[in-house]
């Protein structure tokens, strides 16, 4: 009962500590600090890779992203179409089909009488 | 005293051992259905369709998703794939290349692209959305976005107003904290950071744990429960940088459900629009999402239907407490199966 009471006790003041704006600033100000140093030693060795002509991670991973992007957008894109493929009608593709076939004759035909035009 | 507590300790380390630390999470078989990037869409149920509607389920962006398919008799997932065809969004490990990946292109982009894939793969015109955690703000704002898709809307201990009362409003509110120097350092806000707030929450948790679990040490099925929930409480993933400031920034900062709205494609979506049959769960001693933070039915005045449920218990115990699995699973059932009997089309409201 006494160790349950100690630390109901300990949790309330814990609660406080963790909630107060002194700790809270206290904190953030050492996350904050670790975000400036690793921002400036990584700048300070960017630094030194780009006078050596090498590639930068930050390049590669934006390159990356935007690749991955493109991906997404063209994946997208093919998506769309194919719903819109598929709310099309089907009776709509058969007459395609024949046209198709029936191209290369009338192309033909085309073709002679524009021979025999110049012949006469 | 001591001596029986060591004894118990012992005894624990030795079933540790014996039940293996992965033994029996997560164990529901799968298949990819499609794939955005390093996102996926994953469909539990095979054969035929069981439902006019499948069931999509968004898991929390922070966690793993087997927490809803922890083990075999306390499988939300199971359970609910035996009344619907059920797909979920398996968030995936961000890359370094990540980092800029916005909440706005998360749902302009792979929500979309996986959506088209569920209905396409269901043949559906819509789905019924599921959200947990954080996974259920990603669900609400694609409903407003998107209500002609989604049959309905439901939320598992999703935080909306981000301005109650708790540590994590507190914490994130502190101005001192430099958002954008942490992303342009880390890039991607690592798991450790993250886990290591959520146990600051609460810095006792971890003994009062041990100091219940002891003396069970030799209840062969309480240990292995308490080890799988411990595997999937340590095993977080990385958040996209960009999402990670915008959470801070647009939600807790600004409480931007409520207040400012969502900018999404210049275009401002806020809470009180939504128009699609909602329903939540919410846990009474939630000390991350606190109670008073989860929906209420006057938040979405233009609801056709909307039903909450309070269970008992924290974040998770919430869910997959023994009271819940008795009695909000089958409410929530019971709503998921009227709500896909209606054929209700839902549209924006511009």
């Amino acid at each position: 009962m006494e160790t349950k009471n100690f630390e109901k006790q300990l949790e309330q003041k814990l609660d406080q500590l963790t909630s107060h704006p002194l700790f809270l600033n206290s904190v953030a100000g050492l996350i904050n600090f670790n975000s400036y140093r690793k921002i400036l030693s990584r700048k300070a060795f960017e630094l030194l890779w780009g006078n050596l002509q090498i590639p930068l991670k930050a390049d590669q991973e934006k390159m990356m992203a935007a690749l991955e992007e493109m991906q997404l957008r063209l994946q997208k894109m093919q998506m769309e179409l194919h719903a819109k493929a598929a709310l099309k009608p089907q009776v709509s593709s058969q007459p395609t089909a024949i046209h198709l076939q029936s191209l290369p004759r009338e192309r033909s035909h085309s073709s002679k009488r524009k021979v025999s035009n110049l012949n006469s | 005293m001591g001596l029986d507590f060591l004894g118990s300790g012992l005894n624990l380390l030795e079933h540790s051992k014996r039940v293996g630390l992965n033994q029996d999470v997560g164990t529901m078989s799968s298949v990819t259905v499609a794939s955005a990037g390093s996102i996926k869409l994953l469909r539990f149920s095979q054969g035929e369709q069981k439902s006019k509607s499948p069931l999509l389920i968004v898991p929390s962006l922070i966690n793993r998703f087997y927490i809803l398919d922890l083990m075999p008799e306390k499988s939300f997932i199971n359970y609910l794939s035996e009344h619907f065809s059920v797909y979920l969004i398996d968030w995936g490990e961000p890359q370094a290349q990540n980092k800029s990946l916005s909440l706005e292109m998360l749902l302009d982009l792979h929500m979309d692209i996986l959506f088209s894939a569920l209905l396409q793969d269901s043949k559906a015109e819509q789905a019924h959305i599921l959200g947990h955690c954080l996974g259920g703000n990603v669900s609400l704002l694609w409903s407003l976005i998107h209500p002609e898709k989604v049959a309905s809307l439901s939320l598992i201990t999703t935080p909306i107003d981000f301005n109650a009362e708790g540590k994590l409003k507190t914490w994130a509110q502190s101005e001192f904290f430099d958002l954008s120097a942490f992303q342009e350092a880390y890039g991607n806000a690592p798991w450790i950071f993250l886990q290591a707030s959520f146990h600051s929450m609460r810095p006792l948790q971890l003994l009062q744990k041990l100091r219940r679990v002891i003396p069970q040490a030799s209840n062969k099925t309480a240990m292995k429960r308490f080890l799988a929930l411990e595997t999937w409480s340590s095993d977080s993933r990385d958040l996209p940088g960009a999402c990670y400031v915008e959470l801070i920034q647009s939600f807790f900062r600004e409480n931007c459900l409520l207040e400012k709205g969502f900018c999404f494609k210049g275009q401002r979506y806020l809470l009180k629009d939504l128009r699609v049959p909602v329903s939540a769960i919410s846990a009474e001693d939630d000390h991350i999402v606190p109670f008073a933070g989860t929906l209420r039915s006057e938040q979405v005045p233009f609801v056709s239907h909307f039903s909450h449920w309070v269970t008992r218990g924290g974040h998770i115990g919430g869910l997959l407490g023994k009271a819940s699995q008795e009695n909000t699973w089958p409410s929530l059932l019971q709503w998921l199966q009227q709500r896909d009997g209606e054929n209700v089309r839902h549209h924006a409201v511009l």
